[in-house]
């Protein structure tokens, strides 16, 4: 009888032992964006990280990668919920986060507490990576607002005049880092903003022309806006319904191109309204000059060639540019710490790979050498792999293509 | 007090008038309503009003499920507006970052100025911020809030139980961000709370109620009283009743004090009706057929222009006006019609009339005696010949009776009258009339039929007067004979007359004349005797001898009074002469002329003078203004002679030789009834004595001395007046005073 029992049991659990055996190993990359607010970044944080694995097809050190995406749509709790199920995933190595900085900043405490090596594309709060604890294991390739506030402000200041600009920032950790950063950033050129405005999510036109009347009346000259594409679209909207003798020039954060804002503040409207965005050095059109532009636009072009034709297709290619970067100096810390199997050993050797990367990677925003450090007091920069050299203001074009005001 | 009772007579006599009637129908009708209304109240009032107020109840619980269905939705209205606001975005978004802000927001958060719980839960429905944290949810087992979570419910709005066994109303609407569900408000109104105090105490008088979730009793409210629950949902599906029953106590109190005031109520909705329906109908019904009546009236009384409106308000009113309007005009055209038939008619019943009047008139005047006589032998018709020729007054008194009783005493059928059993043709015989007079008659006699009846016509023709004719004829001759000679005399009067007329006159004369001369003579002679005497005194004596031989002094003196009275009578030959001209002079012969009846009368007097001169004074009275009447003059004279000399002889008969007491024969004349003139010959004779009487106007009648009289003067004046002239002679006598004659003679007026 126990003879009969251990070929029963043998005959339906030895396949299963055998798939297990020659099962191909995976390791999982979850990415956590907004893929419904602002989808296009999300979509191309995702275009640009699959176009950089596709690179290495999907392989490494003998594990299949595969993306898991998932959509916070900006909210920390989904966020939350995600980085749980992230936890319980034992093949999850990494996660890429953003758009947005609040779910990385609420969930800041519970994904270095809980060793959660993250990859952030796509999210400016100068806090994220400011991690006051040696277990800081956020890792930015994206716009600082720590640095970003002096870009737009030095911008506006030196190439625009701008005396008195309205600050005007939604009502969020990310809005808040930028206030302060701006303001600082004014305060080196002896100036101060006319007024300081700050919104909630989920903006309303009515609300949007009041405080717009309030900053015309506080006579400023300019706004600084902070501002993701859904609160931006409206802010836009109607500051181009202003009269002409009212209409302000906007130096905006990158927040405003994660979205479809150029399908709706449109290049009639943006003619009417000078509008400057922060961005990172590298165009698609400015440097197509360059072989790695190229190739990956070609990856791109084979791995979407429904969606993308043309550099143009590429929307919010900020995204896009930042996964890329990442998800290359990612693979190079992989490469170099080498994968054990462990998950947890695995994303802490990774983790102190990304620390010590040896061997140079390139992007295209730049080849990097040691992107990151350990984080210390007295480098509060060392989880950022870009320096404020690599931002740039931008603008859009009339086909809605960024261009880099070098 | 009078004027009333008399129109309340007059209302009983004469019937009700439409406006009194209709009042009092109205009057009858609203009593009628009235105490029909007020059984129906008084009997079925309680079931009624209960029932009443059950409906009513279920009107309320109706009205309070609205109600509650209203602050409901009003509530979730302004919950789901709460939602979008940007600080709940914000806050579901980043709850962390925005927990002070929330916190701060959600402090002042009311509804219709009433706090409640509220909370903000995830996209899993973990509380992420509550005011009024007490009970605690955890609304992450809440089904109906995952379901809103999930998208499977829009919103929803249930009962809860919570941890301290309380009963809430539960909210809950999304939170988006995106056009995504990304977390949800919740509030929770305590059951007890939201119930509307005051309209539960009104309904709370009569009713016991409860609410239920799910069998489950979650409040009461009210008294407990007696009866059967009932139920209705409270809010749509989710299984939430409101239980509700009737306190009949409360309904049998106010039933009491209602039916009071419906009576009341009713009295005086029914006064007014009645004062509104009076006044409407009086306006609407009463007017139009007033108005009608003055119409029909004006038809009546003839009148053609009838003004007929016909804008009553009612359709059958105002078809009757049109129609009314219609019947005027023909009712107005037919008049006329009738009106020329009518005059028509009676120009013709005039004209028959006339025609009858005149038939009758023929009948009555009609010489022959014509009775008319049915099969019973009774008389139906008579004319006046008949009643005459029978002397029977009035035509009552044979008319319907046996003819036999008046006409003869023999019913064996000698009676001429009543043999009518065959036709007879002129047959001579008598009748013998009521008086026994016996009447020779020439009878005829015919069966006719009138209208289905048998009759027989008999006709008499008296022959009285032929009879006396031929009698008479036979003295006709010596009449005849008189009256030439009387023809005769007259002729030879008037000879005679003028023959002495002539000579009467130159007499006249001559003896006037010798009345001069003997009165010259006698001067003469004493102028010769006084011229003598003075000369030769001698011759004195002698002639003295002479008057004395000769009676001078006799003749001197007798003389002059011998040739007066020669000359009164050749006067009075003189005036006889010409009076006896007069009288002779009858007009033209054979013929009626127009004449004057004075002078004929004062003709007459004198030419008589010599009959009463000797016994009666004549007076005559008369008449200036008498016309000439046309007659035979000489005929007239005639009659009046006779009866001036009948007068002097009776009065000569009364006075006998006492001359000294003449009587007195008065003669007047004048004109009566405009068409007669009256002759009335008076006398104070001896009068006519009664048996006389009847008799005066016969022939060969006198009672005068033989040779004196011929018994003719009064028949032949009968006859001159009556036949001649178709006038009338009767008289008045009064035995030993007098006799009055009066002749009446037709003016026959000379145009």
């Amino acid at each position: 009888m126990k003879l009969f029992l251990l070929i029963v049991y043998l005959f339906f659990c030895f396949p299963s032992f055998l798939y297990a055996q020659f099962e191909p190993k995976k390791i999982k990359l979850y990415l956590d964006a907004d893929q419904t607010g602002a989808k296009t970044s999300g979509f191309s944080i995702k275009q640009g990280i699959a176009v950089a694995l596709s690179e290495i097809d999907n392989h490494i050190h003998g594990y299949d990668i595969e993306l898991v995406i998932c959509d916070h749509r900006g909210n920390t709790r989904r966020s939350r919920t995600h980085l749980e199920e992230f936890l319980k995933d034992p093949e999850a190595l990494a996660i890429f986060s953003g758009m947005h900085s609040p779910p990385v900043l609420g969930n800041r405490d519970f994904i270095n507490g809980n060793n959660i090596l993250m990859l952030v594309p796509w999210a400016a709060a100068g806090p994220i990576t400011r991690y006051p604890s040696a277990d800081n294991w956020i890792f930015r390739l994206s716009v600082d607002d720590s640095k970003a506030g002096y870009v737009i402000s030095d911008y506006a200041v030196e190439r625009y005049g701008i005396r008195k600009p309205a600050l005007l920032l939604e009502k969020t950790g990310w809005g808040a880092s930028n206030r302060k950063t701006m303001l600082k950033a004014l305060e080196r050129k002896g100036l101060k903003p006319a007024t300081i405005v700050s919104f909630y999510w989920n903006l309303d036109a009515n609300s949007a022309r009041i405080f717009l009347r309030k900053i015309v009346d506080s006579g400023a000259d300019a706004i600084f806006l902070v501002a993701n594409a859904p609160e931006a679209k409206v802010i836009m909207t109607e500051l181009a319904a202003l009269p002409e003798e009212q209409l302000l020039p906007v130096f905006s954060h990158w927040g405003i191109t994660g979205g479809d804002f150029t399908e709706v503040f449109t290049h009639d409207m943006r003619q009417k309204v000078p509008l400057f965005f922060i961005q990172t050095d590298f165009s698609f059109f400015s440097d197509s000059a360059s072989p790695l532009p190229l190739k990956v636009l070609q990856e791109a072009q084979k791995l979407y060639p429904e969606t993308i034709k043309t550099a143009l297709d590429i929307k919010a290619p900020a995204g896009f540019i930042h996964a890329y970067d990442s998800t290359k100096i990612l693979i190079a810390a992989i490469d170099q710490a080498g994968l054990s199997g462990d998950i947890k050993q695995d994303r802490l050797n990774i983790k102190n790979a990304l620390e010590s990367l040896q061997s140079p990677v390139e992007g295209l925003i730049k080849t990097y050498n040691h992107p990151f450090g350990v984080f210390a007091e007295d480098d509060t920069d060392a989880h950022e792999a870009l320096s404020e050299e690599d931002f740039v203001m931008a603008r859009y074009g009339s086909k809605n293509e960024i261009i880099l005001m070098r | 007090m009078k004027m009333k009772k008399n129109k309340i007579k007059s209302i009983f006599v004469l019937g009700f008038s439409f406006d009194q009637a209709f009042s009092l129908f109205l009057i009858f009708l609203l009593l009628l309503v009235f105490l029909s209304l007020g059984s129906v109240v008084y009997l079925k009032g309680k079931h009624i009003l209960s029932y009443i107020e059950e409906e009513q109840q279920k009107r309320e619980v109706l009205g309070l499920k609205n109600k509650v269905s209203t602050f409901l939705e009003n509530h979730l209205s302004v919950f789901k507006a709460y939602s979008k606001f940007s600080i709940f975005t914000h806050a579901v978004m980043q709850p962390e970052e925005q927990l002070s802000s929330l916190a701060e927001f959600m402090k002042d958060i009311s509804f219709f100025g009433e706090s409640y719980q509220v909370s903000l839960v995830d996209y899993r429905g973990r509380s992420l911020y509550s005011i009024k944290s007490n009970p605690v949810f955890d609304y992450t087992k809440e089904d109906s809030v995952i379901k809103v979570l999930n998208e499977e419910l829009e919103d929803f709005l249930e009962i809860s139980k919570a941890s301290d066994n309380a009963y809430y109303w539960r909210l809950c609407v999304p939170v988006f961000y995106n056009g995504k569900i990304e977390g949800a408000l919740i509030l929770e109104i305590p059951v007890q709370g939201i119930m509307f105090r005051k309209q539960f105490e009104d309904m709370l008088h009569f009713s016991q109620l409860k609410i239920s979730h799910k069998d489950k009793v979650i409040a009461v409210f009210g008294d407990n009283v007696e009866g059967v629950w009932d139920k209705s949902p409270l809010y749509k599906g989710n299984n939430v009743y409101l239980h509700y029953r009737i306190n009949m106590k409360a309904v049998e109190t106010l039933y009491r004090k209602s039916v009071l005031e419906l009576v009341l109520f009713f009295f005086l909705l029914l006064i007014a009706a009645f004062a509104i329906a009076v006044r409407f109908a009086r306006r609407i019904f009463v007017d139009p057929l007033h108005d009608f009546q003055k119409m029909t009236s004006k038809l009546m009384d003839g009148e053609q222009d009838i003004s007929v409106s016909t804008s009553q308000k009612i359709y059958e009113l105002r078809l009757l006006a049109t129609n009314f309007k219609d019947m005027c005009f023909s009712v107005n055209s037919r008049e006329d019609k009738l009106k020329r038939e009518i005059e028509e008619r009676k120009k013709i019943e005039i004209a028959l009339d006339k025609s009858k009047q005149h038939f009758k008139h023929l009948i009555e005047i009609t010489p022959f005696a014509i009775i008319l006589i049915n099969q019973k032998k009774e008389v139906v018709e008579i004319n006046q010949s008949a009643l005459s020729l029978l002397e029977i007054k009035s035509k009552d008194d044979i008319v319907g009776q046996t003819v036999c009783k008046y006409t003869c005493d023999n019913t064996g059928g000698l009676c001429p009258v009543c043999r009518a059993e065959s036709a007879i043709d002129r047959e001579e015989t008598e009748v013998v009339t009521s008086l026994k007079n016996r009447v020779p008659v020439i009878k005829s006699t015919r069966n006719i039929s009138m209208d289905g009846n048998s009759f027989v016509l008999q006709t008499f023709i008296d022959i009285t007067a032929r009879k006396k004719i031929e009698e008479n004829n036979r003295n006709l001759e010596s009449e005849l004979h008189q009256a030439r000679k009387l023809e005769a005399i007259g002729t030879l009067s008037a000879g005679i007359a003028h023959e002495i007329n002539t000579p009467v006159q130159f007499v006249n004369d001559y003896v006037s004349f010798f009345g001069k001369v003997i009165t010259r003579l006698f001067k003469l002679i004493d102028n010769y005797k006084e011229t003598i005497s003075k000369k030769t005194p001698e011759y004195v004596e002698l002639f003295n001898s002479f008057d004395k031989e000769i009676n001078i002094d006799f003749l001197r003196k007798e003389t002059p009074d011998a040739i007066a009275n020669s000359k009164e009578g050749l006067e009075r030959i003189s005036s006889i002469v010409k009076a006896m001209r007069d009288f002779s002079h009858a007009g033209v012969e054979g013929q009626k002329v127009y004449s004057d009846i004075n002078k004929a009368i004062e003709s007459t007097v004198t030419i008589t003078k010599n009959e009463w001169k000797y016994v009666a004074e004549v007076k005559t009275e008369l008449s200036p203004d008498l016309p000439q009447v046309l007659c035979f003059l000489g005929d007239i004279k005639q009659v009046i002679l006779n009866i001036i000399v009948n007068a002097a002889h009776a009065i000569k008969e009364k006075i006998g030789d006492e001359i000294s007491e003449k009587g007195l024969i008065t003669i007047e004349t004048k004109v009566e009834d405009d068409d007669m003139v009256l002759i009335s010959v008076s006398d104070t004779g001896c009068g006519i004595r009664p048996e006389d009487q009847p008799k005066v106007f016969d022939q060969f009648f006198t009672t005068k001395e033989v040779g004196k009289g011929t018994g003719q003067g009064l028949s032949i004046g009968y006859a001159i007046v009556v036949q001649k002239h178709k006038g009338r002679i009767d008289f008045e006598t009064v035995e030993g005073k007098g006799t009055t004659f009066f002749i009446r003679i037709p003016i026959n007026i000379k145009k």
